[in-house]
Protein backbone atom coordinates (compact mmCIF):
# COMPACT_ATOMS: atom_id res chain seq x y z
CA UNK A 1 0.00 0.00 0.00
CA UNK A 2 1.37 3.31 -0.88
CA UNK A 3 2.29 5.59 2.23
CA UNK A 4 0.67 9.01 2.36
CA UNK A 5 2.68 11.90 1.40
CA UNK A 6 2.64 15.82 1.60
CA UNK A 7 5.19 17.81 -0.06
CA UNK A 8 4.68 21.54 0.58
CA UNK A 9 7.35 23.65 -2.09
CA UNK A 10 8.57 26.84 -1.06
CA UNK A 11 5.23 28.28 -0.14
CA UNK A 12 5.08 31.84 0.49
CA UNK A 13 1.84 33.73 1.03
CA UNK A 14 1.01 37.54 0.73
CA UNK A 15 -1.89 39.76 1.61
CA UNK A 16 -1.58 43.01 0.03
CA UNK A 17 2.08 44.10 1.35
CA UNK A 18 1.48 41.72 4.50
CA UNK A 19 3.57 38.64 4.26
CA UNK A 20 1.94 35.86 5.91
CA UNK A 21 4.03 33.08 5.40
CA UNK A 22 7.58 33.02 4.17
CA UNK A 23 8.36 29.99 1.67
CA UNK A 24 7.63 27.39 3.48
CA UNK A 25 9.17 23.73 2.69
CA UNK A 26 7.80 21.19 4.13
CA UNK A 27 8.27 16.55 3.66
CA UNK A 28 5.77 15.05 5.88
CA UNK A 29 4.69 10.92 5.57
CA UNK A 30 1.77 9.13 6.90
CA UNK A 31 1.89 7.18 10.24
CA UNK A 32 3.13 10.24 11.96
CA UNK A 33 1.56 13.07 14.39
CA UNK A 34 3.60 16.82 12.96
CA UNK A 35 3.13 19.27 15.92
CA UNK A 36 2.65 22.90 14.87
CA UNK A 37 3.44 25.76 17.35
CA UNK A 38 3.61 29.06 17.76
CA UNK A 39 2.15 32.47 18.88
CA UNK A 40 -1.19 33.68 17.63
CA UNK A 41 -1.20 35.72 14.35
CA UNK A 42 2.41 33.62 13.64
CA UNK A 43 0.66 31.86 10.57
CA UNK A 44 -0.15 28.40 11.52
CA UNK A 45 -3.78 28.75 10.26
CA UNK A 46 -2.79 29.93 7.34
CA UNK A 47 -0.59 27.68 6.58
CA UNK A 48 -3.20 24.84 7.40
CA UNK A 49 -5.61 26.82 4.81
CA UNK A 50 -3.10 26.64 2.53
CA UNK A 51 -1.57 22.50 3.05
CA UNK A 52 -5.73 21.62 2.84
CA UNK A 53 -6.16 23.39 -0.62
CA UNK A 54 -8.87 26.19 0.82
CA UNK A 55 -6.55 29.36 -0.24
CA UNK A 56 -4.34 29.16 -3.10
CA UNK A 57 -0.55 30.55 -2.34
CA UNK A 58 0.94 33.58 -3.46
CA UNK A 59 3.71 31.16 -4.71
CA UNK A 60 4.69 27.36 -4.47
CA UNK A 61 2.57 24.53 -4.32
CA UNK A 62 1.28 21.68 -2.16
CA UNK A 63 1.54 17.73 -3.18
CA UNK A 64 -0.64 15.37 -1.67
CA UNK A 65 -0.43 11.59 -2.77
CA UNK A 66 1.55 13.57 -5.92
CA UNK A 67 -1.53 15.43 -7.05
CA UNK A 68 -1.55 19.01 -6.63
CA UNK A 69 -4.02 19.94 -3.80
CA UNK A 70 -5.26 23.29 -5.57
CA UNK A 71 -6.78 21.23 -8.53
CA UNK A 72 -8.12 17.95 -6.95
CA UNK A 73 -8.76 18.94 -3.54
CA UNK A 74 -12.43 16.93 -3.80
CA UNK A 75 -10.11 13.58 -4.91
CA UNK A 76 -7.89 13.78 -2.30
CA UNK A 77 -9.43 11.99 1.72
CA UNK A 78 -9.31 15.40 3.22
CA UNK A 79 -10.22 15.88 7.46
CA UNK A 80 -10.21 19.17 8.52
CA UNK A 81 -10.72 21.02 12.24
CA UNK A 82 -9.69 24.96 11.00
CA UNK A 83 -10.36 27.70 13.19
CA UNK A 84 -14.23 28.71 13.02
CA UNK A 85 -15.42 25.53 11.60
CA UNK A 86 -19.42 25.74 11.75
CA UNK A 87 -21.96 23.41 10.48
CA UNK A 88 -25.70 23.91 10.26
CA UNK A 89 -26.56 25.19 13.78
CA UNK A 90 -30.61 23.84 13.20
CA UNK A 91 -29.63 20.43 12.20
CA UNK A 92 -28.79 17.42 14.43
CA UNK A 93 -25.22 16.20 15.44
CA UNK A 94 -26.00 13.37 13.55
CA UNK A 95 -27.71 14.86 10.34
CA UNK A 96 -24.71 17.59 10.01
CA UNK A 97 -22.98 14.73 9.67
CA UNK A 98 -24.58 12.63 7.41
CA UNK A 99 -25.13 16.22 5.22
CA UNK A 100 -21.40 16.23 4.84
CA UNK A 101 -21.27 12.43 3.85
CA UNK A 102 -23.48 12.64 1.31
CA UNK A 103 -21.17 14.90 -0.45
CA UNK A 104 -18.62 12.37 -1.33
CA UNK A 105 -21.08 8.96 -0.29
CA UNK A 106 -17.91 6.95 0.78
CA UNK A 107 -19.34 5.72 4.61
CA UNK A 108 -22.81 4.73 5.77
CA UNK A 109 -25.92 5.79 8.15
CA UNK A 110 -23.44 2.90 10.56
CA UNK A 111 -20.39 4.62 9.99
CA UNK A 112 -22.21 8.05 11.21
CA UNK A 113 -22.71 6.89 14.53
CA UNK A 114 -19.87 5.17 14.97
CA UNK A 115 -18.09 7.98 14.38
CA UNK A 116 -20.05 9.93 16.96
CA UNK A 117 -19.70 6.93 19.66
CA UNK A 118 -16.01 7.11 18.81
CA UNK A 119 -15.79 11.19 20.32
CA UNK A 120 -18.17 10.52 22.86
CA UNK A 121 -21.42 11.70 21.51
CA UNK A 122 -24.76 10.53 21.49
CA UNK A 123 -25.99 9.81 17.68
CA UNK A 124 -29.42 9.87 18.80
CA UNK A 125 -29.43 12.94 20.72
CA UNK A 126 -32.15 14.61 18.50
CA UNK A 127 -30.79 18.03 19.47
CA UNK A 128 -30.22 20.97 17.29
CA UNK A 129 -26.69 21.54 17.36
CA UNK A 130 -27.11 25.05 18.10
CA UNK A 131 -28.31 23.77 21.54
CA UNK A 132 -24.70 21.76 22.22
CA UNK A 133 -22.09 23.00 24.58
CA UNK A 134 -19.01 24.38 23.25
CA UNK A 135 -17.19 20.95 24.02
CA UNK A 136 -19.61 19.06 22.38
CA UNK A 137 -19.41 20.86 19.36
CA UNK A 138 -15.73 20.19 19.12
CA UNK A 139 -16.48 16.56 19.57
CA UNK A 140 -18.97 17.11 16.49
CA UNK A 141 -16.21 18.69 14.86
CA UNK A 142 -13.70 15.98 15.12
CA UNK A 143 -16.04 13.30 14.18
CA UNK A 144 -16.53 14.58 10.99
CA UNK A 145 -12.76 15.02 10.47
CA UNK A 146 -12.04 11.07 10.81
CA UNK A 147 -15.49 9.62 9.48
CA UNK A 148 -14.11 9.26 6.42
CA UNK A 149 -11.15 7.72 7.42
CA UNK A 150 -8.72 10.38 5.61
CA UNK A 151 -5.25 10.35 4.57
CA UNK A 152 -4.36 13.67 5.45
CA UNK A 153 -5.74 14.95 8.88
CA UNK A 154 -5.47 18.87 9.79
CA UNK A 155 -6.09 19.82 13.38
CA UNK A 156 -5.86 23.37 14.90
CA UNK A 157 -6.54 23.38 18.39
CA UNK A 158 -8.38 20.04 18.31
CA UNK A 159 -8.75 19.63 22.34
CA UNK A 160 -10.39 23.75 22.25
CA UNK A 161 -13.26 23.78 24.74
CA UNK A 162 -12.80 19.74 25.51
CA UNK A 163 -12.83 18.90 29.17
CA UNK A 164 -9.85 16.55 30.53
CA UNK A 165 -11.76 13.44 29.80
CA UNK A 166 -12.77 14.28 26.24
CA UNK A 167 -9.01 15.71 25.56
CA UNK A 168 -7.40 12.02 26.32
CA UNK A 169 -10.22 10.50 23.99
CA UNK A 170 -9.16 12.57 21.66
CA UNK A 171 -5.52 12.46 21.59
CA UNK A 172 -5.92 8.39 21.70
CA UNK A 173 -8.37 9.52 17.88
CA UNK A 174 -5.50 11.27 16.74
CA UNK A 175 -3.23 8.33 18.01
CA UNK A 176 -5.23 5.90 16.19
CA UNK A 177 -5.27 7.94 13.01
CA UNK A 178 -1.35 8.37 12.66
CA UNK A 179 -1.34 4.50 13.41
CA UNK A 180 -3.92 3.74 10.88
CA UNK A 181 -1.90 5.85 8.21
CA UNK A 182 -2.90 9.20 8.08
CA UNK A 183 -0.76 12.03 8.11
CA UNK A 184 -1.74 14.06 10.86
CA UNK A 185 -0.74 18.07 11.39
CA UNK A 186 -1.64 19.20 14.42
CA UNK A 187 -1.76 22.81 15.82
CA UNK A 188 -1.66 23.62 19.35
CA UNK A 189 -1.06 26.21 21.99
CA UNK A 190 -1.03 22.96 24.57
CA UNK A 191 2.53 21.88 25.18
CA UNK A 192 1.39 18.31 26.52
CA UNK A 193 -1.22 17.78 23.45
CA UNK A 194 2.09 18.33 21.17
CA UNK A 195 4.85 16.54 23.62
CA UNK A 196 2.42 13.21 23.95
CA UNK A 197 1.60 12.71 20.32
CA UNK A 198 4.08 14.05 17.96
CA UNK A 199 6.92 12.75 16.42
CA UNK A 200 7.99 15.80 14.81
CA UNK A 201 7.47 19.68 15.99
CA UNK A 202 7.69 22.96 13.84
CA UNK A 203 7.64 26.78 15.08
CA UNK A 204 5.90 29.02 13.26
CA UNK A 205 6.95 32.44 13.81
CA UNK A 206 6.29 35.55 11.71
CA UNK A 207 5.67 33.54 8.32
CA UNK A 208 8.68 31.28 9.18
CA UNK A 209 8.11 27.72 9.91
CA UNK A 210 11.55 26.12 11.54
CA UNK A 211 11.95 22.36 12.36
CA UNK A 212 12.74 21.98 15.85
CA UNK A 213 15.32 19.40 16.69
CA UNK A 214 15.26 16.86 19.16
CA UNK A 215 12.61 15.29 21.42
CA UNK A 216 9.11 17.67 21.84
CA UNK B 1 -31.88 14.90 3.85
CA UNK B 2 -31.90 15.84 0.05
CA UNK B 3 -35.62 15.41 0.60
CA UNK B 4 -35.92 17.40 3.76
CA UNK B 5 -34.03 20.17 1.66
CA UNK B 6 -36.86 19.49 -1.34
CA UNK B 7 -39.50 19.89 1.00
CA UNK B 8 -38.35 23.65 2.27
CA UNK B 9 -37.58 24.80 -1.38
CA UNK B 10 -40.90 23.76 -2.20
CA UNK B 11 -42.60 25.16 0.65
CA UNK B 12 -40.63 28.45 0.31
CA UNK B 13 -42.03 28.54 -3.74
CA UNK B 14 -45.61 28.23 -2.11
CA UNK B 15 -45.35 32.13 -0.53
CA UNK B 16 -45.90 33.22 -4.02
CA UNK B 17 -49.24 32.26 -3.41
CA UNK B 18 -50.38 34.31 -0.99
CA UNK B 19 -48.65 37.20 -2.62
CA UNK B 20 -50.19 36.89 -6.23
CA UNK B 21 -53.70 36.36 -4.65
CA UNK B 22 -53.05 39.74 -2.97
CA UNK B 23 -51.75 41.70 -6.00
CA UNK B 24 -54.75 39.95 -8.09
CA UNK B 25 -57.05 40.94 -5.22
CA UNK B 26 -58.33 44.13 -7.46
CA UNK B 27 -59.21 41.61 -10.40
CA UNK B 28 -60.73 39.16 -8.58
CA UNK B 29 -63.32 41.54 -6.92
CA UNK B 30 -64.25 43.77 -9.00
CA UNK B 31 -63.07 42.16 -12.47
CA UNK B 32 -60.46 43.25 -15.17
CA UNK B 33 -60.27 44.00 -18.68
CA UNK B 34 -62.52 42.87 -21.02
CA UNK B 35 -59.86 41.57 -23.26
CA UNK B 36 -60.70 38.99 -26.09
CA UNK B 37 -58.71 36.63 -25.08
CA UNK B 38 -57.52 34.44 -22.30
CA UNK B 39 -53.63 34.81 -24.02
CA UNK B 40 -54.19 38.62 -23.56
CA UNK B 41 -55.68 38.37 -20.41
CA UNK B 42 -52.81 36.26 -18.90
CA UNK B 43 -50.45 38.82 -21.08
CA UNK B 44 -51.44 41.43 -19.48
CA UNK B 45 -51.82 40.65 -16.23
CA UNK B 46 -47.89 40.31 -15.82
CA UNK B 47 -46.99 43.01 -18.14
CA UNK B 48 -47.54 46.35 -18.86
CA UNK B 49 -48.73 48.09 -22.03
CA UNK B 50 -46.66 51.48 -23.59
CA UNK B 51 -47.93 52.59 -26.74
CA UNK B 52 -46.56 55.30 -29.04
CA UNK B 53 -48.16 55.72 -32.42
CA UNK B 54 -46.38 52.52 -34.44
CA UNK B 55 -44.79 51.02 -31.09
CA UNK B 56 -46.19 48.64 -28.73
CA UNK B 57 -43.59 47.30 -25.93
CA UNK B 58 -44.84 44.90 -22.71
CA UNK B 59 -43.00 46.06 -19.62
CA UNK B 60 -42.99 44.09 -16.69
CA UNK B 61 -45.09 45.67 -14.01
CA UNK B 62 -44.06 46.39 -10.72
CA UNK B 63 -46.12 44.19 -9.27
CA UNK B 64 -44.54 41.14 -11.29
CA UNK B 65 -41.02 42.71 -10.28
CA UNK B 66 -41.93 42.11 -6.70
CA UNK B 67 -42.59 38.78 -7.55
CA UNK B 68 -39.16 38.24 -8.49
CA UNK B 69 -37.85 40.07 -5.65
CA UNK B 70 -39.79 37.87 -3.31
CA UNK B 71 -38.19 35.00 -5.70
CA UNK B 72 -34.76 36.38 -4.66
CA UNK B 73 -35.38 37.25 -1.03
CA UNK B 74 -36.34 33.43 -0.38
CA UNK B 75 -33.36 31.71 -2.41
CA UNK B 76 -30.69 34.62 -2.55
CA UNK B 77 -28.46 33.00 0.03
CA UNK B 78 -29.80 29.35 -1.53
CA UNK B 79 -25.61 29.18 -2.87
CA UNK B 80 -23.94 31.90 -0.56
CA UNK B 81 -25.02 30.29 2.85
CA UNK B 82 -22.86 27.17 1.86
CA UNK B 83 -20.09 30.17 2.28
CA UNK B 84 -21.02 31.52 4.94
CA UNK B 85 -21.47 28.81 7.43
CA UNK B 86 -19.94 25.33 6.53
CA UNK B 87 -18.01 25.97 3.47
CA UNK B 88 -14.22 24.59 4.83
CA UNK B 89 -15.92 21.38 5.63
CA UNK B 90 -17.96 21.57 2.36
CA UNK B 91 -15.22 22.53 -0.22
CA UNK B 92 -12.97 19.89 0.81
CA UNK B 93 -14.86 17.26 -0.03
CA UNK B 94 -16.64 18.35 -2.97
CA UNK B 95 -14.87 16.77 -5.79
CA UNK B 96 -15.55 19.78 -8.62
CA UNK B 97 -16.70 23.13 -7.48
CA UNK B 98 -17.65 23.98 -10.95
CA UNK B 99 -19.74 21.27 -11.34
CA UNK B 100 -21.31 21.67 -7.70
CA UNK B 101 -21.88 25.41 -8.98
CA UNK B 102 -23.93 23.86 -12.74
CA UNK B 103 -26.21 21.67 -10.29
CA UNK B 104 -26.87 24.51 -7.63
CA UNK B 105 -28.07 26.98 -10.97
CA UNK B 106 -30.26 23.73 -12.27
CA UNK B 107 -31.98 23.53 -8.85
CA UNK B 108 -32.47 27.72 -8.60
CA UNK B 109 -33.52 27.35 -12.33
CA UNK B 110 -36.40 24.25 -11.44
CA UNK B 111 -37.40 25.68 -8.32
CA UNK B 112 -37.68 29.49 -10.37
CA UNK B 113 -39.92 27.24 -13.16
CA UNK B 114 -42.02 25.84 -10.49
CA UNK B 115 -42.80 29.36 -8.81
CA UNK B 116 -43.93 31.30 -12.36
CA UNK B 117 -45.68 28.16 -13.24
CA UNK B 118 -47.74 28.79 -9.83
CA UNK B 119 -48.12 32.33 -10.88
CA UNK B 120 -49.38 31.67 -14.42
CA UNK B 121 -51.90 29.06 -12.79
CA UNK B 122 -53.78 31.45 -10.61
CA UNK B 123 -53.20 34.42 -13.26
CA UNK B 124 -55.33 31.73 -15.44
CA UNK B 125 -57.35 30.88 -12.44
CA UNK B 126 -58.21 34.67 -12.04
CA UNK B 127 -58.75 35.26 -15.56
CA UNK B 128 -61.25 32.20 -16.28
CA UNK B 129 -62.94 33.42 -12.98
CA UNK B 130 -63.52 36.87 -14.80
CA UNK B 131 -64.44 35.43 -18.40
CA UNK B 132 -65.77 31.45 -18.14
CA UNK B 133 -67.06 31.33 -21.10
CA UNK B 134 -63.07 32.08 -22.60
CA UNK B 135 -61.14 28.53 -23.66
CA UNK B 136 -57.58 27.31 -23.83
CA UNK B 137 -56.57 26.87 -27.07
CA UNK B 138 -53.38 27.04 -29.17
CA UNK B 139 -52.56 30.56 -28.48
CA UNK B 140 -52.83 29.83 -24.46
CA UNK B 141 -50.53 27.53 -24.08
CA UNK B 142 -47.95 29.44 -26.69
CA UNK B 143 -48.67 32.49 -23.89
CA UNK B 144 -47.75 30.15 -21.07
CA UNK B 145 -44.72 28.63 -22.84
CA UNK B 146 -43.21 32.08 -23.40
CA UNK B 147 -44.26 33.56 -20.04
CA UNK B 148 -43.17 30.49 -18.60
CA UNK B 149 -39.73 30.79 -19.97
CA UNK B 150 -38.99 34.43 -20.16
CA UNK B 151 -39.98 34.76 -16.39
CA UNK B 152 -37.91 31.33 -14.87
CA UNK B 153 -34.88 32.87 -17.11
CA UNK B 154 -34.97 35.94 -15.68
CA UNK B 155 -35.34 35.09 -12.37
CA UNK B 156 -32.96 32.45 -12.58
CA UNK B 157 -30.22 35.03 -13.57
CA UNK B 158 -31.41 37.55 -11.00
CA UNK B 159 -31.36 35.17 -7.89
CA UNK B 160 -27.94 33.93 -9.14
CA UNK B 161 -26.37 37.23 -8.87
CA UNK B 162 -27.81 38.00 -5.58
CA UNK B 163 -26.04 34.80 -4.54
CA UNK B 164 -23.06 36.12 -6.02
CA UNK B 165 -23.01 39.30 -4.60
CA UNK B 166 -24.38 37.64 -1.24
CA UNK B 167 -21.12 35.39 -1.01
CA UNK B 168 -18.72 38.44 -0.86
CA UNK B 169 -21.05 41.06 1.32
CA UNK B 170 -23.65 39.43 2.39
CA UNK B 171 -27.73 38.87 1.68
CA UNK B 172 -28.53 42.44 2.48
CA UNK B 173 -25.97 44.32 0.35
CA UNK B 174 -26.38 41.40 -2.03
CA UNK B 175 -30.55 42.16 -2.74
CA UNK B 176 -29.86 46.15 -2.44
CA UNK B 177 -27.64 45.97 -5.78
CA UNK B 178 -30.04 43.67 -7.41
CA UNK B 179 -32.88 45.59 -6.87
CA UNK B 180 -31.27 48.79 -7.93
CA UNK B 181 -30.04 46.91 -11.18
CA UNK B 182 -33.62 45.83 -11.67
CA UNK B 183 -35.32 49.06 -10.96
CA UNK B 184 -32.99 50.99 -13.61
CA UNK B 185 -33.47 48.38 -16.15
CA UNK B 186 -37.39 48.69 -15.43
CA UNK B 187 -37.16 52.72 -15.62
CA UNK B 188 -35.03 52.03 -18.95
CA UNK B 189 -37.76 49.81 -20.35
CA UNK B 190 -40.03 52.44 -19.50
CA UNK B 191 -38.69 55.31 -20.75
CA UNK B 192 -36.61 53.80 -23.60
CA UNK B 193 -39.61 51.88 -24.66
CA UNK B 194 -39.68 52.50 -28.55
CA UNK B 195 -36.03 51.88 -28.77
CA UNK B 196 -35.73 48.38 -30.79
CA UNK B 197 -32.42 47.98 -28.84
CA UNK B 198 -33.82 47.99 -25.56
CA UNK B 199 -36.81 45.75 -26.57
CA UNK B 200 -34.20 43.18 -27.63
CA UNK B 201 -31.52 43.61 -24.82
CA UNK B 202 -33.56 44.52 -21.55
CA UNK B 203 -35.07 41.79 -20.19
CA UNK B 204 -37.86 43.58 -18.59
CA UNK B 205 -39.28 44.59 -21.92
CA UNK B 206 -40.25 43.51 -25.50
CA UNK B 207 -42.05 43.78 -28.44
CA UNK B 208 -45.42 43.52 -27.84
CA UNK B 209 -45.60 41.25 -31.39
CA UNK B 210 -44.05 38.50 -29.14
CA UNK B 211 -47.16 37.75 -28.63
CA UNK B 212 -48.14 36.33 -31.84
CA UNK B 213 -44.48 35.67 -33.10
CA UNK B 214 -42.70 32.87 -32.38
CA UNK B 215 -39.66 34.16 -34.04
CA UNK B 216 -39.71 37.61 -31.73
CA UNK B 217 -40.49 35.14 -28.61
CA UNK B 218 -37.16 32.62 -29.46
CA UNK B 219 -34.79 35.76 -30.06
CA UNK B 220 -36.02 37.00 -26.62
CA UNK B 221 -35.55 33.83 -24.73
CA UNK B 222 -32.38 32.78 -26.13
CA UNK B 223 -31.19 36.46 -25.18
CA UNK B 224 -32.00 35.80 -21.63
CA UNK B 225 -31.13 32.60 -21.62
CA UNK B 226 -27.36 33.51 -22.45
CA UNK B 227 -27.59 36.44 -19.66
CA UNK B 228 -27.73 33.11 -17.19
CA UNK B 229 -24.92 31.45 -19.06
CA UNK B 230 -22.76 34.02 -18.88
CA UNK B 231 -23.63 34.93 -15.03
CA UNK B 232 -22.94 30.48 -14.51
CA UNK B 233 -19.89 31.05 -16.10
CA UNK B 234 -18.65 33.62 -14.55
CA UNK B 235 -19.89 32.27 -10.88
CA UNK B 236 -18.40 28.72 -11.76
CA UNK B 237 -15.34 30.49 -12.19
CA UNK B 238 -15.09 32.51 -9.03
CA UNK B 239 -16.05 29.86 -6.98
CA UNK B 240 -13.66 27.67 -8.61
CA UNK B 241 -11.33 30.31 -7.36
CA UNK B 242 -12.32 31.65 -4.15
CA UNK B 243 -10.16 30.97 -0.97
CA UNK B 244 -11.59 30.11 1.94
CA UNK B 245 -11.11 31.94 4.84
Amino acid sequence: MQKNELIAENISKRIGRREILKNVSLSLSGGNVYGFTGENGSGKTMLFRILSGLVRPTEGHVLLNGKDVHKSIGSLNIGLIIENTEMWPDLTGWENLYYLSTIKNKISRDDISGAMIRTGLDPDNDLPIRKYSLGMRQRLVIAQAVMESPDFLFLDEPTNSIDREGTELVRRIISEEAQRGAVVLMASHISEDISSLCSQVYHVQKGNVKKLEGNP
Amino acid sequence: MQRKMLFNAIRKVMIVIPYTLLYSFSDIILGGARDSTLSDKLWYAIFGRLTSEEVQTLVLTFESVGGIFLFCLLFGDYISRIFNSIDKLFFTRVPSRKAWMVRQAVFLYGAASLYVFIVICLKLAVAKWQSPDLDLNSDTLFTITVIWFLLSTLITVLCLIVNWLSIEHGLPIGMISAFAVTIILEFIAIFHFESPVNMVLNPMCFNIRIIHDAGIAAVKILNDFGYTVVVIWGMCFYIHRKDIY
